[in-house]
């Protein structure tokens, strides 16, 4: 007998699981619609304001849903480990571009924050 | 001891792709709330941003289970937490846009109010009047 607790027993890559897997991303199918629709909206803004960095990371974003679009219906009534493996690969690619526009976003941000700091600073030392 | 990696039946190459594409998006969210919290005035849409690197974080820890315990239930978790983030950022995008929008708004309605005031006919000239007979009044006192 054991006197320490022991782990659940790890359960098998069965066809069961690999629906569960398929059915955990295919849940947030109504989010990635409504983002595509949200970004899209961001885009028409930048758009119309000229902001052409902005259009461009919303292309990228929306170049990402695309992917997660398709990484959806191959998730979607997954039963084997290759549905899942074709599923992953369209997912990578939209963490890929949601990252790097998110990564180019805040650097821009960052260097909004490090000219206006040092504007501040010159307006003290100067006036 | 036998490696618990090497029977897992999805391809390793694409897991770890994954695994390192979300630490990224996760630092990226990490970095992105402290540079929203840094401008003050957007200390909400930080909020949003630590939250998603809350989520993602633990879609890393899942990803990196997966590949050390060969567990498939922690695949679930990961992809549960990649869905879920669309939800936090659907929030944060759309309060972002109605901000924006709202400053649009405050933009123009100021700019029509400042437009209308010297649209009147003889407006600019009564109020440099007021500001001459206030001068006056100044200089003699």
């Amino acid at each position: 007998m054991s006197y320490f607790p022991t782990r659940p027993k790890t359960p098998e890559w069965t066809p069961e699981m690999y629906t569960a897997m398929g059915h955990a991303f295919s849940k947030a199918q109504w989010w990635v619609k409504i983002f595509t629709v949200v970004t899209g909206i961001s885009a028409f803004f930048s758009l119309v304001s000229f902001n052409i960095v902005g259009v461009a990371l919303s292309g990228m974003v929306l170049y990402g849903c695309w992917a997660a679009w398709k990484s959806l219906s191959m998730f979607e009534g997954a039963r084997q480990a290759s549905d899942i493996e074709e599923g992953l690969s369209q997912l990578n690619e939209y963490l890929k571009w949601q990252t790097i526009s998110l990564m180019v976003g805040f650097g821009l941000l960052a260097l909004g924050i490090a000219l206006a700091a040092l504007g501040l600073l010159l307006l003290f030392f100067l006036v | 001891m036998s490696d618990a990696s090497s029977f897992l039946p999805i391809d390793r190459e694409r897991l770890e792709t994954c695994l390192k594409w979300t630490r990224w998006f996760s630092w990226a969210c990490l970095a992105g709330g402290i540079l929203l919290c840094a401008t003050l005035i957007l200390i909400p849409f930080g909020g949003f941003a630590f939250w998603q690197y809350w989520v993602l974080k633990n879609a890393t820890e899942s990803l990196e289970s997966v590949l050390k315990r060969n567990d498939p239930r922690d695949l679930v978790m990961a992809l549960e937490g990649i869905g879920f983030q669309f939800l936090i950022q659907i929030i944060g995008m759309v309060a972002g846009l109605a901000l924006s929008v709202l400053f649009l708004i405050a933009i123009f309605t100021s700019l029509g109010l400042s437009l209308s005031q010297f649209m009147e006919p003889g407006a600019l000239e009564a109020q440099l009047r007021a500001q001459q007979v206030q001068h006056d009044t100044w200089q003699h006192q």
